[in-house]
């Protein structure tokens, strides 16, 4: 029925060759056709940020992309984050802060947060705050998620 | 981890304790029902009126069947004979018979109903085949104003020719010899607006039956597992042991996923006729349309007052828009505010009528707090209003007429026992957070420099605990830890965490030698689930108790293996049971023997109350209408609190929900019941940017109606808030003549009121 076209992207390291419909989005190529779940869906107007993943380094709503679009890039998802097991340092700063409750909107705002301290390490409150306006969450009122977002700042910066 | 003195009796309550639940969540792995594949699994969408009312003339679903990848499509005539899902009444309310159809029959009555569903292979093709559905619809007169619908003139029912299908009523004292009395009545009529719970993940199930075992498993995003089974057993009319319901991960409920959406029983019907498992999913516009909303109440109000401040009577007389149905909560809100609208004060007699009323608009539900925010809304404004009127000052009216903390428990004139709680110590603390004389200062100053501040308080009450039965099961592995399976199930609050805190405390073992099952018929106890803040009260006290049982057990089990008398053996941290003797770990009890386990159900006697207080410092920006919070502080009193952090947290992402609430969240209707803002570019979600920053402390008054001194959590800020907020801008627009204004105070309506009263010359200063 649909036109099915040819994407090559390479998805947490690895190359992935596939036939989709021309229709596609990112979201449902990376849930679907590569079972990587942990990109959500939390809206259908491009709103909430659930679904963010880095494509060639930057956050990206992957609901509002082609998967078409995708190719020839390089993705990265909420799977890829924790590489040998051990929790990245925003992930940590997310568990350390109880920065997650339902947990639904932490896949997207992680990766969120990962781009925004990757562009600008010494992100204040106010500048993440701002950031982060793309990715809602229902259930902690925020303010957890701008400290982790601190913290990871401040660990990163010493990891650097 | 944090740290931990070595012994001691109570090691992990109290203590922020990192959650279990985050390593799955933030690596991805944690399965909402949308992740999950099963072989063969078919995919369902739903076919929803685009009317608010109309006669269905006919459906024609042939094009949709012969659509690439369809396997069925259904109408409700199709699907019959289902049953109902039964309306709650057990709070006294009398019900019109007007359950929520499946799928609807020779009429719609909402914008969104289902009307058909289609299930494909794949979802694409699936929405695809649904847009050929041909349905001719013959519309019908709207009505979604709740107080013309009591005219009659369109009638949704005709078992209820006023649109009346709820009513119930509570009162004592001698009314009306109160109010002859007073020196000052006291009126407002006051409302609260629909809103949307929007959960970040939407509704959904999968349904797979099991042909050759007849075994009906929903996997279901729902607050608990045991009401969606018996939701399903009375639709689908088959035992309740036939079907297993599993609730995973739950991405956010609040309150909108106590009760199965239509939709899952379709899906259930249709896997059980194509024996292969069938997922619904639905997408944000649809939660907008068809998830069952909250709120929708409004209130004539009156309160006799008399000169010295004193409230002496109140009456009012509540309307709940309920919407086209009735959910089987959908009674519970609306009785719930009846029950709290004489708020934290002594107020001797009252009397209040509500009737809940039919719309051409989706059904009301629970929504956080679901009740507790309207009751203290309307608590609050009337005493706001008396303080205005009486022309004293509003701390001080609250102080005169606050239940005292050696009252309690206290029978309130509409037949609320209050168990707990120290009102005017919560106002003290809130004043005092807020610098509350200053405060007042800096307002006189700031409005003699032209600006527009208000400061609001709010004193609130948080019934929990309703739905008084839970149980717990424990089994000690062969591992020797111990694990628990309760009835009550997690959708973000984290009972993994705190409930493994309550037992490793419970058998002085360590956190990690415990664990936390829930969520699955099949191996979870009979629960009602989580909702009314009601899990740990309830569900920990079972929890305590099972533990206590297996303590016991183990106890004399050791005696006999240690060959000991019992009252030898003593019990050691990390589960080591030694008597003179000798000593024996539970891992060798248990290989020395029968399995170790304990059952217990707890019974709570009464609702337990949580209470708290907000303030609010506002400004508002007279040319644009912003509002500006300056300063916002909360107390609350919930009891012994398990996880400082876990609780925090819920006081935190409530607080937010409930400044939403007063500032942007309303879901409007068109007169044609269309709905306007269905989705988060027209609904007012707040975004981090928009957050305001809390301060926020807790009190205690251990409840003592349940063995651990809990009380809920999970409601508090949604119920503060908005009656916190009022005050705050009713405050900072006295000024330009307004007495009372309701909520959402978008930077519109506070311009329009602005402008509107420098027009008529009302001033406000400058
Ligand atoms: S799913 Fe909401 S922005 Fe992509
Ligand atoms: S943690 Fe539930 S939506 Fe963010």
């Amino acid at each position: 029925m649909s036109e099915h076209v040819r994407v090559e992207v390479t998805v947490n390291g690895t190359a992935h060759s596939t036939d989709v419909p021309a229709r596609r989005l990112l979201v449902s190529y990376l849930r679907d056709d590569l079972g990587l779940t942990g990109t959500k869906i939390g809206c259908d107007t491009s709103s909430c940020g659930a679904c963010t993943v880095l494509l060639d380094g930057e956050s990206v709503k992957s609901c509002t992309v082609l998967a078409v679009q995708a190719d020839g890039a390089r993705v990265e998802t909420i799977e890829s984050l924790a590489a040998g097991g051990s929790l990245h340092p925003v992930q940590e700063a997310f568990r350390e802060e109880h920065a997650l409750q339902c947990g639904f909107c932490t896949p997207g705002m992680v990766l969120a947060v990962v781009s925004l301290l990757r562009e600008n390490p010494g992100a204040c409150a106010e500048d993440i705050r701002r950031g982060l306006e793309g990715n809602l969450c229902r259930c902690t009122g925020y303010t957890p998620i701008v400290r982790a977002a601190i913290r990871a700042a401040g660990a990163e910066g010493e990891l650097a | 981890m944090t740290a931990q003195p070595a012994t001691g009796p109570v090691r992990w309550v109290g203590q922020s304790t990192r959650r279990v639940e985050d390593a799955r969540l933030l690596t991805g792995s944690g399965r909402f029902v949308h992740d999950l594949r099963f072989p063969g699994m078919l995919h369902m969408v739903t076919i929803r009126s685009p009317l608010a009312h109309a006669r269905v003339v006919a459906i024609d679903l042939a094009a949709v069947r012969s659509a690439s990848g369809v396997r069925a499509a259904v109408t409700g005539a199709d699907l019959a004979p289902l049953g109902s899902m039964p309306i709650m009444t057990d709070n006294g309310a009398q019900v019109a018979d007007v359950p929520v159809p499946i799928l609807a029959g020779d009429r719609v009555r909402f914008a969104g109903e289902p009307v058909a569903v289609v299930v494909a292979d794949s979802f694409e093709q699936a929405v695809d085949a649904a847009e050929l559905a041909d349905v001719e619809y013959s519309e019908l007169p709207v009505v979604t104003d709740p107080r013309e619908a009591l005219t009659g003139a369109v009638v949704l029912h005709e078992s209820a020719p006023d649109n009346v299908i709820m009513r119930w009523r509570a009162g004592s004292g001698d009314v009306a010899a109160a109010f002859a009395s007073a020196a000052l009545v006291v009126r407002a009529r006051v409302e609260l607006p629909r809103l949307a719970a929007a959960p970040m993940e939407p509704r959904g199930a999968v349904a797979s039956h099991d042909p050759a075992t007849g075994l009906l498993t929903v996997y279901a995003s729902a607050q608990d597992p045991h009401r969606p089974r018996l939701q399903l057993a009375a639709v689908l009319r088959r035992p309740p042991e036939s079907i297993r319901v599993v609730v995973g991960e739950v991405g956010g409920s609040f309150g909108s996923k106590s009760i199965l959406g239509p939709e899952v029983f379709a899906a259930a019907a249709l896997s059980i006729r194509l024996g292969v498992p069938v997922q619904w999913v639905e997408t944000r516009s649809e939660n907008f349309l068809a998830a069952y909303q909250g709120r929708g109440q409004q209130a004539d109000c009156e309160l006799a007052v008399a000169a010295d401040g004193r409230f002496l009577a109140l009456r009012a007389a509540l309307i709940a828009d309920i919407g086209a149905y009735l959910y089987p909560p959908s009674p519970v809100p609306p009785v719930l505010t009846g029950t709290l609208v004489t708020g934290v004060y002594d107020i001797p007699a009252a009397s209040v009528e509500v009737v809940g009323v039919a719309t051409n608009k989706v059904p009301t539900g629970p929504y956080r707090g679901a009740g507790r925010p309207e009751g203290a809304y309307i608590a609050e404004r009337m005493a706001d209003l008396a303080a205005a009127e009486l022309g004293m000052d509003r701390a001080e009216v609250r102080r005169r007429n606050l239940i005292p903390a050696a009252a309690h428990p206290f029978r309130t004139a509409v037949g609320t026992t209050i168990d707990s709680g120290d009102f005017p110590h919560l106002l003290d603390r809130v004043c005092e957070m807020l610098d509350y004389p200053g405060a007042l200062a800096r307002q006189r100053a700031d409005r003699e420099r032209g600006e527009v501040t208000g400061i609001g308080l709010s004193v609130f009450l948080e019934p929990a605990g309703l739905g008084f039965v839970e149980s717990a099961t424990l089994a000690v592995r062969p591992d020797g830890r111990v694990s628990a399976q309760v009835g009550t199930s997690s959708h973000g609050q984290g009972h993994q965490t705190a409930f493994a805190q309550l037992l490793a405390d419970a058998l002085d073992l360590d956190f990690d030698q415990v664990e936390i099952g829930y969520g699955d018929t099949a191996r979870a106890p009979a629960g009602v689930g989580t909702f009314a803040s009601r899990s740990a009260i309830v569900g920990g006290s079972a929890l305590k108790m099972a533990a206590q049982q297996l303590r016991e057990r183990a106890m004399s089990r050791a005696a006999e293996v240690l060959g000991a008398s019992p009252g030898e053996v003593t019990w050691h941290p990390g589960g080591r049971l030694a008597c003179p003797g000798g000593a024996v770990s539970l891992a060798e009890l248990v290989a020395a023997g029968d399995p170790l386990e304990a059952a217990a159900t707890f019974r709570l006697s009464a609702p337990v109350y949580s209470s708290g207080a907000y303030g609010a410092v506002v400004s508002i920006d007279r040319h644009t209408g912003a509002l500006r919070v300056d300063r916002l502080v909360a107390v609350h009193d919930a009891g012994v609190v398990l996880n400082p952090a876990i609780a925090e947290g819920q006081v935190v992402g409530a607080t937010l929900q409930g400044f939403a609430e007063a500032v942007s969240e309303q879901v409007l209707h068109g007169p044609d019941g269309q709905v306007l803002n269905g989705s988060f570019l027209g609904y007012g979600i707040l975004s981090a940017a928009e957050a305001p920053e809390l301060w926020s402390v807790f009190t205690q008054t251990p409840s003592p109606l349940n063995p651990l001194g809990v009380k809920g959590i999970g409601e508090t800020g949604t119920t503060g808030m908005p009656a916190a907020m009022a005050g705050a801008v009713t405050d900072a627009l006295a000024p330009f003549g307004v007495r009372h204004l309701d909520p959402p105070y978008t930077p519109e309506r506070l311009y329009q009121v602005i402008a509107g009263a420098e027009r008529s010359g009302t001033g406000g200063g400058q």
